[in-house]
């Protein structure tokens, strides 16, 4: 797996804004399938923004 | 259950370099630096050698890494470990009292639940997210609700019969 920087989301507009300030950078909620995407190759990404903590996804995974 | 405001949220980029972080598991704080891409399972297992969740498949199809977040059943495999540094992780180590077993590991002790034992950390770690979550413990809805821990010895309806028994006594 590459490695890849991390961040979490504060609110929605924070985190469409880290997604779309960098090319490479993905959405990670539950991690499936970005985890097994990451772990095979077949997706690297700069950054992964972190939404769980959005209430409007119902709470924390 | 939810600490998604305890002091431990980490905040800002984080990495790619290892960052340091605590992970709280089975109520014991666990200061650790590693890198984001560090999944949860790597972290209990390889760093601080809680050895009890099991890494089958990791690709979150067997079952195997199950533990609880916020007592929550999730696979560890599956997600990064920077993703829960403010959260509560309870392991297979961390259910038993002292010597004082948890009911399910009783249980499956009792009905033989399990061959080779691989899978069986995650199992029981599973039947506790099943029966927190307040299905009735038919064994159809065990199979159903279970249906995501692979247990190749075959030894189903052994594990269903534990957690049957278990669930019945909770609902006396």
């Amino acid at each position: 797996m590459q490695p890849f920087a991390y961040t979490r989301a504060a609110d929605p507009s924070d985190a469409v804004a880290a997604v779309a300030a960098e090319p490479d950078a993905a959405f990670i909620a539950g991690g499936t399938e970005l985890v097994n995407w990451l772990q095979d190759g077949l997706a690297n990404h700069s950054l992964l923004v972190d939404v769980n903590a959005l209430s409007m996804l119902g709470g924390r995974v | 259950m939810h600490m998604a405001s305890q002091p431990g949220a980490p905040t800002g980029r984080l990495g790619p370099d290892a960052i340091p972080l605590v992970l709280r598991v089975n109520g014991q704080d666990y200061p650790l630096v590693i890198e984001p891409r560090v999944t949860l399972l790597d972290a209990l297992r390889e760093h601080l050698g809680l050895t009890g969740s099991k890494k089958g498949c990791a690709h979150g199809e067997c079952g195997a890494c199950t533990v609880l977040v916020d007592g929550r059943r999730i696979n560890a495999c599956m997600t990064f470990a920077v993703m829960h540094a403010d959260q509560a992780i309870t392991t297979i180590e961390g259910l038993a009292q002292g010597d004082a077993l948890h009911p399910l590991q009783e249980a499956f002790i009792h009905h033989d639940g399990f061959q080779c034992g691989y899978c069986t950390p995650g199992q029981i770690m599973s039947a506790v997210g099943f029966l927190a979550e307040g299905h009735t413990g038919t064994d159809a809805e065990i199979r159903e609700w279970m249906s995501g821990n692979l247990c190749r010895c075959g030894a189903y309806p052994n594990i269903v019969a534990a957690i049957a028994e278990v669930a019945r006594e909770k609902a006396c």
